[in-house]
């Protein structure tokens, strides 16, 4: 074993993290570390569960029951997945991940409470869901499109109802936490020095906007690109959550009062609001780790300019308007909502510019560079690549004219799984191998099994995304536990099954990959961010 | 396939393979990079690009918003040859009259109880367009049916146990 500083070959390369506290370094991994591990087992679950829907599907396996009971088993556990796969597993990973980055970047938690809070508040939420759905049956899907939350077919009960809100309001306050924590580390002292800028300023700092107006944002030290998109997740998030929250609320008082009643085009917007948003909880932490780590590989400073910083501050505003985009299909005679819809449309395009420039951005860095291909930067690109031509997908789905067309459709069911898991699902893994030696003070235990993971994800996941895209593009709706026949639409459903295999098996040695590193011999070396 | 989701196809494909072979020629341009130590690659002319690219991908998206605009259904009504109500509820449609002739139809679509969608499929099997049944208020969807046949309708939003066998229909004769 070496006993030497620098970390071995294959860690967190060219690291040039500021020297942190031992002790802040120790309690942030411990937290980062139960974050992962976590969010990991939650990946298991809704990954099985996965593969019994889309089995189910082919016509593969049974449910218990009869026919109706096998339905509304399979929207349970549809609703399950849809929670757990997105927020458990994903958005949750990369929140602890956050964390982490932060640190690195010299922005370590000012306080532990909040991400404690959500650590915690996102287990028993999590565990909330599991109990509505798969035991006491609740299956509305993670939308849970009010009014149908009480208008269960005799399905399930109030008292699912309840505890399915109550849980998914649970998640809710979890994201909230994090976002506090988030914004309290980034108008740290570490971003202005002695400068004694305001708190706002501080704020503007984090947003990068020293970097554009360095007489009116001074501060001793530049900000670093990673920031920006992680002050941003935690502003949207913060304000966004808040209209679903209410939402929920609104149906736990209609468990407790069934004369109480909401609006329903009401509670879709109120639901979008947050349900768009959402994703970006997983996108820009994935931007930020791609900040943070597409340079190191390619031992260069990020290529970027300032209109970057610009295009992040739109993307910022945007966020908080665009979620008509996901109720194009609504414009009830009369209504404002179709007037809702028309401006949501150009809004939802401007979003598109961080994505633009981050994606030219990274390649630019890349372009020419001395590379450094390692299982963490082959995911990473890999999920750039799946980034941008997800991407493309979002900007068909965000234009009326084409949404007409695809709306509803296996198309999105696609193009989300194609975003979720071949873009920030690859960046997630390629994280876990760039950052876990140094998080973990271990090896990676098997460099082929990495390469297994990367090739089986890579021709599993498109294969089984591509299906679904082909079944969109000829009308196929979403949400159908058996597709009608008559369509021929069954045949894209038994082509995915062996690139769904392909895609288990790949993930289940990245697992097991990451577990054995886990659990293998510790190095007896000392982080060089921590040596003092 | 429609004539809209066949135009997605193609420009879906193509605008990838683009961009996804320029990703190509960038993870194929390191191999030079690394034989020259990363030293010679045009970082300021990249960075001098940013406002360009920023610009393009502008220029890009308020094309394509301006190109479209005529495809917004709300604003694209032809003057109806025949009015159809439909009342969708857990989980069947109630169609009248459930006979129309060819031509420009106006759907006026309504729920009884949860969000459903009408999803209308021509004799062929090929989507015709779709609007959402909301629960208490009336939604008009203004389409041109040409094929004489049966037309199928899909429930296109998830409203229960029995979604996937929501299906009803509508004859249309010449």
């Amino acid at each position: 074993m070496t006993t030497s500083h620098v970390l071995p070959a294959g860690t967190l390369p060219y690291d040039d993290s500021p020297r942190l506290d031992p002790a802040t370094v120790a309690r942030t991994e411990s937290l980062v570390k139960r974050y992962w591990w976590t969010s990991t087992l939650f990946l298991l679950i809704a990954g099985l569960l996965g593969l019994v829907l889309r089995s189910y599907q082919a016509g593969l396996d049974d449910l218990p029951g009869n026919q109706t009971d096998a339905a509304n088993l399979w929207y349970a556990l549809m609703t399950a997945h849809g929670l757990g796969a997105f927020v458990a597993w994903a958005a949750f990973f990369l929140m602890g991940t956050l964390l982490w980055l932060l640190m690195r970047l010299g922005f370590p938690l000012r306080t532990y409470v909040f991400a404690e809070i959500s650590y915690w508040a996102m287990v028993i939420g999590t565990l909330g869901i599991v109990v509505s759905t798969v035991f006491l049956g609740f299956a509305a899907s993670w939308v849970a499109l009010y009014p149908l939350p009480f208008h269960s077919a005799g399905q399930w009960t109030d008292t699912a109802t309840f505890i399915f809100s109550f849980s998914v309001l649970l998640a809710g306050v979890s994201i909230i936490a994090w976002c506090v924590a988030l914004i309290i580390s980034v108008t740290g002292p570490a971003i202005s020095g002695e400068q004694k800028t305001g708190w706002f300023g501080r704020l503007g700092l984090a947003l990068g906007f020293g970097l554009m107006w360095p007489s009116r944002f001074k501060s001793d030290r530049e900000t670093p690109y990673p920031i920006i998109p992680i002050t941003v997740i935690g502003i949207n998030m913060f304000f966004m959550t808040l209209p679903f929250a209410l939402l929920l609320v609104l149906m736990i008082v209609q468990t407790i009062d069934s004369g109480f009643t909401t609006d329903p085009e009401l509670a879709k917007n109120l639901l979008w609001a947050f349900g768009h948003p959402v994703v970006y909880l997983l996108l820009f932490p994935v931007v930020a780790a791609l900040y943070y780590f597409i340079p190191r590989y390619a031992k260069r400073p990020l290529v970027f300019g300032k209109v970057v910083v610009l295009a992040w501050t739109i993307g910022m505003l945007a966020n908080m308007f665009l979620w008509a985009h996901h109720m194009y299909m609504d414009y009830p005679d009369g209504s404002n909502q179709s007037f809702l819809n028309m401006t949501h449309e150009p809004i939802t395009y401007l979003i598109t510019l961080p994505s633009a420039l981050s994606l030219f951005g990274l390649g630019a860095t890349i372009y020419r560079s001395n590379f450094e291909w390692s299982p963490g930067s082959m995911f990473m690109v890999a999920g750039i690549i799946g980034w941008l031509s997800a991407g493309f997908q979002g900007v068909i789905n965000a234009t009326i004219q084409f949404n007409v067309a695809v709306h509803n459709t296996l198309w999105i069911v696609g193009h989300f799984h194609h975003m979720a898991l071949l873009a920030m699902g690859m960046v997630i893994f390629g994280v876990f191998y760039a950052a876990a030696p140094t998080l973990l003070r271990r090896e990676l235990h098997s460099q082929t099994m990495a390469k297994i993971h990367f090739w089986g994800m890579l021709i599993g996941g498109y294969g089984w995304v591509v299906c679904w895209l082909g079944q969109g593009l000829d009308g196929a709706p979403r949400r159908y536990d058996r597709l009608p026949d008559g369509f021929g639409w069954d045949i894209w459903t038994k082509l995915s099954i062996p690139f769904m295999l392909i895609l288990a098996v790949a993930i289940l040695v990245g697992i097991y990959n990451i577990w054995r590193t886990a659990t293998g011999s510790p190095w007896r070396v000392k982080d060089p961010a921590t040596a003092v | 396939m429609n004539g809209t989701l066949l135009f997605i196809t193609i420009l879906y494909t193509v605008v990838t393979v683009i961009g996804v072979g320029v990703y190509f020629v960038i993870i194929a341009s390191t191999k030079k990079g690394k034989a020259e130590g990363g030293a010679n690659a045009p970082i300021e002319k990249l960075e001098r690009a940013e406002p360009m690219w920023a610009v393009f991908a502008l220029v890009v998206v308020t094309v394509l918003f301006v190109a479209t605009l005529g495809g917004v259904p709300w604003n694209n009504r032809a003057k109806a040859d025949s009015t159809v109500d439909v009342k969708a509820l857990q989980f069947a449609f109630v169609v009248q009259p459930a006979t129309v002739k060819a031509g420009n139809v106006d759907f006026k679509v309504t729920s009884a109880d949860v969000s459903h969608g009408f999803g209308l499929f021509d004799p062929d099997g090929k989507m015709v367009s779709q609007i959402q049944a909301v629960p208490g208020v009336t939604s008009t969807l203004s389409t041109k049916l040409e094929k004489a046949g049966r037309y199928k309708i899909l429930c296109f939003e998830y409203c229960g146990v029995n979604h996937a066998q929501m299906i009803g229909q509508i004859e249309v004769t010449k």
